[in-house]
């Protein structure tokens, strides 16, 4: 008996060491900062396309006016929790006045200024316009409002923000010898935000993936000729692939089958980097033939969370020094121009 | 890329063996970590119960009051979502085509909406299309199924207690089928007015296209367009005399 308390006790005390790990280890900020601005760009842009036809949308005569997008999101037992300002505005002057109030904190969500406050407003303003927008909403919407919801839970802003720069000027981010600028923080809260975005995007391909598996078409492998075939989505014409119908079976069931065990794959050191290739091949994929560009690219940035980093800073010094290289490059007068002006000079 | 970024980045993806940049904030206290755990835990059950509800179908009786109970939460922070995405097949498409008539004899004009070629950029064109899309998700037809007829009276007890219990499913039934309804004509009532608005007109018509894919060996074998006009049917309002829902 005493070993099988004992087995239990040290199995628990595993359990929560895991635990502690998983969610409480300090983590640098570079691959959030990296989600922030994307995301936030994805957000604005997103956002200023309804300046295009905001009255259209968002107006008392919008396609769906405020009572009946209200309607939608109302349960059948008549209680409504889809919350928005938007229901309430009604005058243009007011709403232009809204809008280019969202799209000023989208932007300054994506450069980092005033980094935390800027990504609760672009939350609440991202989940408002869903609200008030039902009907004419698909996969992009819930990804953008997804992202933002995690961009609020960790320090987005630790590293290539405006946040960051102005610190950096007012030398509030000096050591202790008060000489030498400090590298960036890790942070629990900065892991916390990557851990949820982490296991969000596994329920997302995993309820994904599961919903597929009730099709027949996507066991039959008939299943991306159908999206291929589709006039609607179609932005590349890929019905080529008819005569290739083994090409067509293969790509349906590589989807199918990554998209259900990414929640697994996507772990291991070993498999991560397939999985996460695998991610950016169906996305970019979707952008291109599907006509769902901002989709596609908002699926791509959800899977940066994968990315340690470590990672990620590295790559940006190494396009950083890329982008430093031709810079000088432009600047510098060539080996051969420089002789040519020596020469010229002796002349 | 020279040698020693290769080894910084390939270093980097196992980011133990890098030495730590700067010393982390001070770390949280043990009922930190488990208040912090347990929201975690509940925004968690709150992110995988829509998906799960929506898989099952809003059946199961298990499921069905947790998602009721998260339902608020989920809502608020827009987190009610199944993620079918072309699933369970990618099926066919829903267009809007509309007539708008005036009294004063001007020619009516019709269109039909998502239209590429009027709705640029493409994801302006993906919000025309959701909204199609979304009206014909929520069609409901304008009649219900009829009540089911109640036991003889010489049904013993047990008939009448499974009878009660299927009394009670139609009543939850018709009541989502007249939300459901409420929602559909409000759409209907919305679009028109919108048109109505846009156009200027007096009275509004519109109708749902369903678009079928194309079937591939027409597309191989006889070279049919996806456009081709054969793939085209109007849906109607009201469903044939006895047929189901």
């Amino acid at each position: 008996m005493n070993v099988l308390v004992k087995m239990g006790s040290d199995w628990c005390r595993g359990v929560v060491s895991v635990w502690d790990r998983f969610w409480f280890t300090p983590t640098q900020p570079h691959t959030l900062a990296l989600i922030r601005i994307c995301g936030g760009a994805m957000l604005l842009y997103t956002h200023a396309v309804w300046s295009i036809n905001l009255d259209a949308f968002l107006g008392p005569h919008a396609w769906l006016d405020a009572p009946t997008a209200a309607l939608i999101s109302q349960n059948p037992d008549g209680h409504n929790y889809a919350w928005s300002y938007l229901y309430w505005i009604d005058s243009p002057a007011l709403l232009w006045a809204a809008h280019i109030a969202a799209l000023v904190v989208f932007a300054l969500l994506t450069v980092g200024f005033y980094t935390r406050v800027m990504a609760v407003l672009a939350w609440a303003i991202s989940v408002a316009y869903c609200n008030r927008l039902a009907g004419t909403l698909f996969g992009l919407d819930q990804i953008n409002v997804f992202i933002a919801t995690y961009l609020m839970v960790g320090d987005s802003g630790g590293v290539w923000s405006v946040d960051r720069w102005l610190a950096r000027r007012r030398g509030h981010l000096r050591d202790a010898s008060g000489t030498q600028a400090m590298e960036t923080q890790p942070r629990i809260d900065t892991n916390i935000a990557i851990r949820l975005l982490q296991l969000h995007m596994c329920v997302i391909y995993l309820f994904g993936g599961i919903e597929k598996m009730r099709g027949d078409t996507w066991w039959d492998g008939s299943a991306l000729w159908l999206a291929f075939a589709s006039l609607e989505y179609q932005s590349l014409d890929m019905t080529w692939t008819v005569r290739y119908r083994w090409l067509l079976a293969l790509l349906t069931h590589i989807t199918v089958f990554w998209e259900t065990f990414y929640c697994f794959l996507v772990w291991p050191k070993l498999t991560r980097p397939i999985c996460l290739a695998l991610a950016v091949g169906v996305h970019a994929g979707i952008a291109l033939c599907l006509g769902m560009k901002t989709f596609g690219l908002a699926m791509i940035i959800g899977n940066a969370a994968f990315v340690y980093p470590e990672t990620v800073a590295a790559l940006a010094r190494w396009f950083s020094g890329l982008f430093a290289a031709s810079s000088k490059n432009a600047v510098r007068p060539s080996v051969v121009q420089r002789d040519s002006l020596a020469v010229a000079a002796t002349r | 890329m020279t040698k020693s970024k290769l080894v910084e980045m390939t270093s980097a993806v196992h980011p133990t063996n890098t030495p730590p940049t700067a010393k982390p904030r001070a770390l949280l206290s043990p009922w930190a970590k488990l208040l912090i755990s347990v929201l975690m835990m509940l925004h968690l059950a709150a992110v995988v119960t829509p998906p799960l509800a929506f898989g099952a179908r809003f059946s199961s009786p298990l499921l069905e009051p947790i998602a009721r109970l998260l339902a608020p939460y989920c809502s608020a922070m827009y987190l009610n979502h199944g993620y079918a995405f072309f699933a369970p097949n990618p099926g066919p498409n829903h267009l809007v085509d509309y007539t708008v008539e005036f009294k004063d004899g001007r020619t009516p004009v019709k269109g039909r909406f998502p239209n590429l070629r009027e709705e640029r950029p493409r994801l302006l064109y993906h919000r025309h299309f959701m909204l199609s899309e979304s009206l014909n998700t929520r069609f409901a037809p304008d009649t219900f199924d009829t009540e089911p007829s109640p036991p003889p009276l010489t049904a013993t007890a047990g008939e009448r207690e499974r009878f009660a219990v299927t009394k009670q499913e139609y009543e939850r039934a018709k009541a989502r089928w007249q939300h459901a309804r409420k929602q559909y004509e409000a759409m209907q009532k919305s679009i028109t007015a919108h048109l109505k608005h846009v156009y200027g007109g007096d009275e509004v018509k519109i109708a749902r296209i369903e678009h079928l894919p194309a079937d591939p060996d027409a597309v191989m074998y006889e070279r049919r367009s996806l456009s081709d006009p054969a793939s085209y049917r109007e849906l109607p309002e009201k469903l044939p005399t006895g047929a189901t829902r």
